[in-house]
């Protein structure tokens, strides 16, 4: 047992702490309110290694590990959410899967410039009609020689709007359910594929996601990820790495809510002392304090179990879980603690109970979670 | 970064759940009933060390870790949740607080051999309130007599009092709160009968009355009027070992409900089908899992010699509270059966409502937490 972090993650700790308090944070109100993409702070994570954490450096990425790519998951979501979820979706969702299922062709074409930040990736899993039920979906390649003609439409595609490269799940055999669907690397720039409008969201709204169509798109055999039939594997083994890092968004907004009100209770006085003197609001902290440190130990572990080898889809669907609802919850009573003045935009506290409602539904909802978790303790 | 035990504490913890699955679990509802358990088995468990976890070998010991020491109480809890609260109060507080003092005070080595056998545990007499309203919630005086003290006054509620064969008290003295170690067979001493407690009923709670206790003073533990001081390190590791009770308690409720949720047919299929009934088992496996991994990190970050105040009182405060949620869910998934005495999870049940109301409550933790949250970001 040892629960200290090594030096390598204080040090990226330390350096993303000051890029996220100095850069991303004063500017991260701002970004919601104007639904602006932050393209400058994309390419200052570039810069900084944060597009590919745990890519190895002969791959364009920064060569570190999980705990390293969860440490810096929240540092970024604690000053803006969006930012994080951008890097997250890249990270988890785009460079992991190529890691693990591309051969080394794919790798040199896709992952180099991912990883290094030079070009940007989307997931494209959801459809209009299918979300967590992924067997349902209705998106289709069709084999055409050494090519797929794919047609279909995707939803709510994070970093859809900028991505040059995208992770697709579509069936290749409609009618063998999961076994019948397939991974492919995809140019998002390429023939037959094409951006909806961007969508208008509750919460990270300076992260934009659109609907992707694909219109009798043509793409090479050599772009399938893994063979076919596997896809249903690509994609949940991807999830179970992208749901580590989305209980860290989740954690990041649920310290910066909790920050905020602890702060605020501290300086506003009513009825003669201080909001945190009154022992129901000291409470409330309290309980918020130990279930952010509960649901961070949660996703500590699960990266701890990714990065011993082992399999870790229980140990994600936890974390994802818990650390998804406290959020929620600490930001719901973060507004309550600053009372009128929560309800505003000019203190942050609103944006981050936005921003933590997304975190209970993309990359399997609360309940899918459970699903998962319940089928593990059925399991005997 | 590791959350697992170390490979031999992980046999140890096996040997001592084989140990509970032949010796106490069995075993654990009459003891309930019978509101004792049998000196046998306190002996049993003896030698194999577990009444001096954390003592170092040379002194008797088993020389365990923090972390060990709460992976094997967390074990004895999915048993039964009296006995390892038996076991963690003698630990973690009496014999702790003891052997706290004796790094100063030699002449208690001699008391520390003799509380490692169990056969008569050490019981911590801390009056309630007595950390947050300071010595006036303490109920006995010290009077200082030559070479020697006498003591007058009570102690309610102290657990395991009615096994114990040493009390540590706490009493107002000349120079303020001064803690003593004293024995159960002291002249003018009395231990009321066990009282009727909700749960942990075989843990024997019991009231203490002290008149004219005479006690040498070299059995007082620490500086005079230093106790209440040197009793908050000690609260800490209470709490601590009351999460890894917790742990136990909510570990074998849930393994109780899963396996009954899946024997249990209603409708034509087992209820485990049903996900009102699964949505209930993830929710306590998740509890369980966090509150078991920040007990983890507590007893961790004392065993590294790290300040424990902060992460005993999130363990005890998260642990108590998803044990009495999680094992009030058991009950409810075993329906009408679960509310008999049939089935252990009311028992559970009504041992984890002992962890989150008694020894100063979760609101005292929270309290603790409250504090230094707005120590730190005020």
């Amino acid at each position: 047992m040892d629960l200290s972090l090594n030096d390598e993650q204080e040090q990226l700790l330390r350096m993303v702490k000051e890029f996220a308090q100095r850069e991303v944070k004063p500017i991260a109100a701002a970004l919601d309110r104007e639904h602006r993409y932050p393209a400058e702070l994309v390419a200052r994570m570039a810069e900084l290694g944060l597009l590919g954490i745990e890519v190895p450096v002969d791959y364009g990425g920064s060569g570190l590990d999980t705990l390293a790519y969860v440490l810096a998951m929240e540092e970024i979501s604690a000053a803006c959410a969006s930012t994080g979820v951008i890097m997250s979706v890249n990270n988890s969702l785009v460079c992991d899967p190529l890691m693990k299922w591309g051969n080394e062709e794919q790798k040199q074409q896709w992952l180099v410039p991912l990883a290094a930040g030079d070009k940007l990736g989307c997931f494209m899993l959801s459809e209009p009609e299918a979300g967590s039920d992924a067997a349902a979906q209705k998106t289709v390649a069709v084999r055409d020689g050494d090519d797929y003609v794919i047609s279909g439409t995707k939803n709510w595609i994070t970093n859809g709007p900028q991505a040059d490269t995208g992770i697709l799940i579509c069936m290749t055999e409609p009618s063998a359910g999961h076994r019948g669907i397939s991974a492919f690397v995809i140019d998002m720039n390429g023939q037959g594929v094409r951006r909806g409008q961007k969508d208008d969201k509750l919460g990270i709204r300076a992260s934009h996601s659109c609907q992707i169509f694909f219109d009798d798109a043509r793409v090479p055999a050599s772009q399938r990820l893994g063979e076919e039939g596997q896809g249903f594997k690509v994609a949940m083994s991807t999830l179970d790495c992208g749901r580590i890092g989305i209980a860290a968004q989740a954690l990041g907004i649920a310290r910066a809510a909790f920050e905020a009100a602890a702060s605020y209770a501290c300086e506003r006085k009513t009825f003669g002392q201080r909001v945190i003197d009154h022992q129901a609001v000291a409470f409330m902290l309290a309980d918020m304090d130990t279930e952010i440190d509960a649901a961070r130990l949660l996703t500590w572990r699960a990266a701890a179990a990714k990065m011993a080898g082992r399999r870790h889809t229980r140990e994600s669907a936890m974390c994802k879980l818990m650390a998804s609802e406290v959020a929620n919850k600490v930001a719901k009573n973060a507004i309550q603690i600053h009372g009128g003045n929560g309800y505003v935009s000019e203190y942050p506290v609103e944006r981050h109970y936005r921003d933590a409602k997304i975190t209970e539904i993309y990359e399997g909802t609360s309940e899918i979670q459970r699903i998962v978790i319940a089928s593990y303790l059925l399991r005997g | 970064m590791d959350f697992d035990l170390d490979e031999d504490d992980q046999l140890l913890r096996d040997t001592v759940r084989q140990l509970c699955e032949q010796s106490v679990r069995p075993h654990a509802g009459e003891w309930d009933e019978a509101r004792a358990i049998p000196a046998a088995v306190r002996d049993e468990l003896g030698r194999m060390g577990l009444w001096a976890l954390r003592q170092p070998e040379d002194e008797g010991g088993a020389g365990l870790s923090t972390v060990t020491a709460c992976a094997l109480v967390e074990e004895l809890a999915a048993a039964d949740g009296a006995l390892a609260m038996l076991i963690a109060a003698h630990n973690f507080a009496g014999l702790a607080h003891v052997a706290a003092a004796s790094a100063s005070q030699p002449a208690l080595a001699g008391e520390l051999s003799a509380m490692a056998s169990g056969q008569r545990p050490c019981a911590w007499a801390l009056a309630e309130g007595a950390l947050g309203s300071g010595e006036g919630a303490l109920a006995i005086t010290a009077t200082r007599q030559g070479d020697a003290w006498a003591l007058d006054g009570e102690a309610r509620h102290v657990l395991g009092a009615a096994v114990a064969g040493r009390f540590v008290v706490f009493a107002r003295a000349e120079d303020g709160p001064t803690a003593f170690l004293i024995d159960a067979d002291a002249g003018g001493l009395h231990v009321s009968a066990p009282l009727r407690t909700h749960g942990a009923r075989a843990a024997g709670t019991a009231h203490l009355g002290l008149q004219g206790v005479r006690v040498p003073d070299e059995r007082r533990l620490g500086a005079p009027g230093r106790a209440l001081t040197d009793a908050a390190t000690i609260v800490a590791l209470r709490e601590l070992s009351w999460a890894a009770v917790a742990c136990g308690l909510l570990r074998g409720a849930l393994q109780q409900a899963s396996g009954y949720a899946q024997q249990r047919e209603q409708f034509g299929r087992p209820i485990a089908s049903f996900q009102a009934i699964q949505w209930k088992l993830a929710d306590m496996a998740t509890g369980l899992e966090a509150a078991w991994l920040l007990t983890v990190q507590a007893a961790w970050r004392c065993d590294q010699g790290r300040p424990l105040g902060e992460a005993a009182a999130r363990a005890r405060t998260w642990a108590t509270g998803a044990a009495v949620r999680g094992c009030s869910e058991a009950l409810q998934i075993h329906g009408g059966y679960g509310y008999t005495r049939e089935y252990p999870v009311e028992r559970a049940l009504r041992d984890a409502r002992q962890l989150e109301a008694t020894a100063g409550g979760s609101a005292t933790a929270r309290s603790v937490l409250a504090d230094a949250i707005a120590e730190r970001l005020g």
